[in-house]
């Protein structure tokens, strides 16, 4: 049951990354792929509860990244974020 | 004294913490304090070779099992050496950015992560170290602050977590089935386990690693983040870590924890090849100083995984030592790059043109380092380059070999572009100011290209020193296990 509803929003989460275009369901969607996995991690062992710190450190650096873009593009959609090419 | 080995972990964290607090006192005493810091923990790296006995390890437990062995000692010296002649530079370049203090402490953080990944034993502790590099780096991408850093951050960031959840998914695979992180208790409990299982952790590490070392199907955000950081963190980003956390992770696994397989070696050869064509005809047609460079890159790490990928003893040594070689002359490059970016504005190829007159220097170590890479005699890069290609012979792939000197020409190509628009042609626009970069950054570009000159010239002293005892430790293939869980 748990392992169902972990792969549940594991899904959900990779929806969010792949089709959506605003930067914050983006956001919202890994946050959700990285709490599939540390329920899955959690139910290998309780050893593996330690990344659960780094994941929080990703989530808060990434929510910092998406506001200062949101500074200087002042768009949140990613199909116009488009400086660099080549 | 292998309490040493914890040191160099703890001692980058705390100089971190001490440099977020020193954001008050005058700029020379911060320097002074770094450069002193970078001193010490290259001298540790170095200091360290007198102390480990030769071809043998150098263990150290504290929660984790901490191990030094012939491959993560040269990866140890490379890493702290290359950061301290960076600090050294980053000294003067990075006076033009606001909050030098928290760009040093963050550089630290990524030194501690990268010194991290190279020394843990098991699986975990690497998994938590790269992450702790990774956060440091995509913070260090963005630190110019402009619309350009951010989105390249952006990139960079979704890719790399990407790669950490695949690495975080193969660990735990491995944990399910053996009920340990430590790779030398897995590696014997995982060998007799079925092949698809096997089969899906290889392949969850190769995507993992993969991305994080920048071979050509996860290349994408390479390219965009190694030039959008600031001049000394695209050295360190594409000198030290893509090999580090990328190159050094995926060999340490798949030697001595999974142990190479005919199968692992034609996919690793695969994507070798792919990636040094790819890189390197992609480089061809870039017109940003620094985005040619970044390409170079993936197009070189190419070089090191074919020869790693072949397996055989010759394979290892020239990729090692092209893993050694590439550290140096692309972290000069970079510099270089730097350099002329900080005296002239831009990177753009077009507008640069006659500054070997202007800047010496600068003009001087870039010639030398765009020598090595293309594979000139006596520089370092030709004899690893040869060292690959005749192993590819010696395997009997011809093909790979005519590939790799392919590559080779393309890559001297490239760079006689860069020679001909930067340093020599007529001059398009003159430098802000005359001369040459304050002297702290030449200072590091003249030691980065001695070692290229010194290490080409005396290239046996260098493979018995530095380049066989990782080749020792790699071809001991899955034996790993027995010496680490022997030594106690």
């Amino acid at each position: 049951m748990i392992l169902f509803s972990a792969t549940i929003l594991f899904l959900i989460g990779l929806y969010a990354v792949m089709v959506k275009k605003d930067l914050v369901k983006i956001l919202l969607g890994i946050i959700l792929i990285q709490f599939s996995a540390e329920i899955y991690l959690v139910l290998l062992g309780e050893k593996m509860g330690s990344t659960v710190l780094i994941e929080m450190a990703v989530a808060i650096l990434l929510i910092a990244i998406v506001a200062r873009i949101y500074d200087r593009f002042e768009t949140m959609d990613v199909t116009r974020i488009r400086e660099l090419k080549g | 004294m292998s309490y040493l080995l914890p040191a160099l972990i703890i001692f980058p964290i705390i100089m971190a913490l001490t440099t977020m607090a020193l954001y008050r006192v005058r700029r020379i005493w911060l320097d002074g304090i770094v450069l002193t810091a970078g001193l010490a923990v290259a001298a540790a790296s170095a200091w360290l070779y007198s102390v480990r006995p030769f071809n043998n390890l150098l263990l150290f437990n504290f929660g984790t099992r901490l191990v030094l062995d012939g491959l993560s000692h040269l990866l140890l010296l490379i890493a702290n050496m290359v950061a301290f002649l960076i600090i050294i530079y980053a000294a003067a370049y990075m006076n033009k950015y606001s909050a030098k203090e928290k760009f040093y402490a963050l550089f630290f953080l990524m030194l501690a992560g990268i010194n991290g990944t190279i020394l843990a034993g098991d699986l975990l502790s690497i998994f938590i170290f790269i992450e702790l590099a990774a956060i440091a780096a995509y913070a260090l991408v963005a630190f110019g602050k402009g619309k350009r850093e951010m989105e390249a951050a952006l990139k960079y960031f979704l890719m790399g977590e990407l790669a950490s959840i695949l690495i975080l998914a193969a660990i735990g695979i491995v944990y399910a089935f053996t009920g340990t992180f430590n790779i030398a208790e897995a590696s014997p409990l995982f060998s007799d386990k079925a092949g698809y299982v096997r089969g899906m952790a290889a392949a969850l590490f190769l995507a993992g690693f993969g991305m994080k070392a920048g071979l050509v199907p996860f290349h994408s955000w390479l390219p965009d983040a190694h030039p959008s950081a600031p001049a000394p963190i695209s050295a360190m980003l594409s000198g030290v870590l893509i090999k580090a956390l990328g190159v050094y992770a995926l060999i340490r696994v798949f030697y001595n924890m999974l142990g190479m397989s005919p199968q692992l070696s034609s996919v690793l050869l695969a994507l070798g090849t792919i990636s040094m064509l790819v890189g390197v005809i992609l480089a061809l047609v870039q017109w940003d100083f620094k985005r040619l460079l970044a390409y170079h890159s993936i197009s070189q790490i190419g070089y090191v995984i074919l020869g790693i990928g072949l397996a055989t003893p010759m394979g290892i040594m020239g990729g090692l030592f092209h893993l050694f070689n590439h550290s140096i002359f692309k972290s000069l490059l970079f510099l270089n790059a730097g350099a002329v970016e900080y005296k002239t504005g831009t990177r753009d190829l077009q507008e640069l043109g006659g500054l070997s007159g202007a800047m010496p220097v600068t003009s001087k170590t870039a010639l030398v380092a765009s020598f090595s890479i293309s594979g000139i005699p006596p520089f370092n890069g030709f004899w690893s380059k040869l060292f690959i290609i005749l192993a590819c012979v010696q395997a009997g792939k011809i093909w790979l070999a005519a590939a790799a000197v392919a590559c080779s020409i393309l890559t001297l190509a490239s760079f006689l572009k860069v020679q001909k628009y930067v340093f020599f042609g007529k001059a398009h626009s003159t430098p802000q100011n005359k001369g040459d970069a304050p002297w702290p950054m030449g200072m590091s570009m003249i030691i980065l290209a001695l070692v290229c000159l010194l290490c080409g010239i005396f290239f046996p002293v260098v493979i018995s020193v530095l380049i066989n005892p990782a080749v020792v430790a790699l071809a001991n293939g899955v034996g790993y296990s027995k010496m680490i869980l022997g030594g106690f």
